[in-house]
């Protein structure tokens, strides 16, 4: 019940920040500048957080190695949306960067798990 | 697409200096925040389930999954046009770069010292790593 309810909190707490820093993201020009913004670690801010309260530092510190695989996954994400929306539309292109995330956080991800 | 969008000049589309557009808020559908709101929930729900299947550092991962970034450049398209979601992916590389930084700061902070201050230090220097590499690459 209590996981449960750590989860829920962080959904609600993931997205309103998410939510926020989107607002953000439309009121800044050019676009290239509110991209930053769009690779913002909202989620992270939001998981960290609510991990150092409820389990502590140790398991806090912990997700946020796991996280660095993460982020090299997130700049080949937009590596290939901005290869890919050359030519496909965006859903396309989102769905096949998502497989380079996937491709690139594993491999980083494997010194990190051993 | 928008019309206007692709008579824009090259010119138009080179670098501009950054700047907050108020008026630009407000311009926000409810549609496309409910969109950010649910991919970005859905995201931390994922980090948190895995984090109880699989352990912390497994779902850390998770943590940096692009949710936001993916729904983001499927409105822009729809609302402007395919090279403004571009721009915005450009944007992102770097922000992404950044949150690597994040990521490293907070593994050697946290544990070490204040939570708070950890995560506080973490997100400067996601911040000052993203305007930066913007600065680095693009400043004109």
């Amino acid at each position: 019940m209590h996981d449960a309810l750590i989860v829920a909190v962080k959904g609600l707490a993931g997205g309103t920040l998410v939510v926020l820093f989107a607002l953000l993201s439309e009121g800044l020009r050019p676009k290239r500048f509110a991209g930053l913004f769009s690779a913002a670690p909202a989620v992270a801010l939001v998981g960290l957080t609510i991990t150092l309260l409820d389990k502590g530092p140790h398991q806090a510190h912990e997700s946020a190695a796991g996280m660095i695989a993460g982020g090299a996954g997130m700049v080949a994400y937009a590596v290939a949306a901005v290869s890919l929306l050359r030519r496909v539309r965006a859903a396309r292109a989102s769905a096949a960067g998502l497989l380079a995330w996937a491709g690139v956080s594993a491999l980083a991800a494997l010194p990190l798990l051993a | 697409m928008a019309e206007g969008a692709r008579e824009r000049s090259l010119f138009e589309r080179l670098d501009r200096r950054p700047r907050l557009d108020p008026g630009l808020l407000a311009q926000a559908s409810t549609r496309d925040l409910a969109y950010r709101f649910g991919a970005g929930a859905l995201t931390s729900i994922a980090a948190g389930v895995a984090t109880l299947l699989f352990g912390a550092r497994a779902s850390g991962i998770l943590l940096a999954f692009p949710a936001t970034l993916a729904a983001s450049l499927t409105l822009i398209e729809e609302q402007e046009d395919s090279e403004d979601a571009r721009e915005d992916a450009r944007g992102a590389v770097i922000g992404g770069a950044a949150m690597t930084v994040f990521a490293a700061v907070a593994t050697l902070t946290l544990g070490h010292i204040a939570g708070a201050l950890a995560l506080t230090i973490a997100a400067i220097a996601w911040l000052a790593g993203a305007l930066l590499g913007y600065v680095t690459l693009w400043w004109r």
